[in-house]
């Protein structure tokens, strides 16, 4: 999986109809130039913390954690899970 | 599930959640508005993650599986600590340097401003859908709620976001001289080109 590489979603589309009524003409591609801004805006806001480098140590830590011995503390702070048997699962098509 | 099968589905799942690290990171740091609290946050449900890998079903989609994770921990120190948030002021000190053009700059700190006014039920729905490349149908997983629900809070969020941009320019616009007419015609264009006009009078 590649940082900030994903397919667009369909964010536009969705998002104009449920605001309001379609656009037409000139207002179509006002409406198409303002999308393609504010994607890209949002990817950038996005990437920026995608593309910066991990702290030193943050895989390290999070594999030591997730030894059995370890299960019954979260990180550095050295406190109980608090939900131990919450995990959700998620299906997609 | 044998010991030896718990191994391997947790090896497996190890380096898909490596690679899903800097997204988590992104989602985390736009919940929390604080760099610190959203890397505890990641490592927290990567531990959670690694640990529970045996209750991945193959073939769904890990991020969404994961950004559950997160988001069900972020919620859940709230629900327990009543975690302080923090003000956009703080929040903008935690935000990476904008490199780039001046002009291009402005534009994506007002953005960058309007987007952290946002409530927090409509940044997670924008960085979910928009940003971090989920469907409607994950997202809606993620948040546990309707598709529907996640359309409605994505086009709530762009048009408040974009409402948010325009006041911002309409106020400089009072105090500025742009004409008038610029807003009624083409709001956006208008802003854009008020920030155009104001780069060029700082170069």
């Amino acid at each position: 999986m590649g940082k900030g590489d994903e397919k667009d979603p369909p964010l536009r589309a969705d998002a104009r109809t449920h605001g309001g009524e379609p656009a037409t003409g000139k207002g179509a591609a006002a409406d198409g130039m303002m999308d393609r801004w504010f994607q890209q805006q949002l990817r950038h806001l996005y990437n920026d913390v995608v593309n910066e480098p991990l702290p030193h140590e943050f895989l390290e830590d999070s594999r030591k954690n997730s030894e059995p011995e370890a299960r019954n503390l979260i990180g550095r702070r050295r406190r109980p899970l608090a939900f131990p048997t919450l995990v959700p699962r998620v299906v997609t098509r | 599930m044998t010991t030896t099968e718990l191994t391997t589905s947790s090896n497996v799942i190890e380096a898909d959640l490596i690679a899903c690290i800097p997204h988590l990171r992104a989602f985390a740091r736009f919940l929390t508005g604080n760099r610190e609290r959203a890397d505890d946050l990641v490592q927290d449900a990567v531990v959670r993650a690694l640990t529970a890998a045996h209750q991945f079903q193959p073939g769904t989609n890990l991020k969404a599986w994961i950004f559950t994770i997160l988001r069900n921990l972020y919620y859940n120190e709230i629900r327990k600590n009543r975690v302080k948030l923090q003000s956009i002021d703080e929040m903008a000190i935690d935000e990476p340097a904008m490199p780039a053009t001046q002009e291009a700059s402005l534009e994506f700190g007002d953005f960058r401003r309007a987007f952290w006014q946002l409530g927090e039920d409509q940044r997670e729905v924008l960085i979910l859908v928009g940003a971090s490349g989920l469907s409607y149908e994950e997202a809606a997983k993620v948040c546990n709620c309707p598709t529907g629900t996640i359309k409605s809070r994505v086009s709530r969020a762009r048009r408040e976001l974009i409402k948010t941009l325009q006041e911002g320019s309409l106020a400089q616009k009072r105090g500025d001289t742009a004409p008038a007419s610029l807003e009624l015609a083409d709001p956006l264009g208008a802003m854009l080109l008020e920030r155009k006009l104001a780069a060029n009078n700082k170069g």
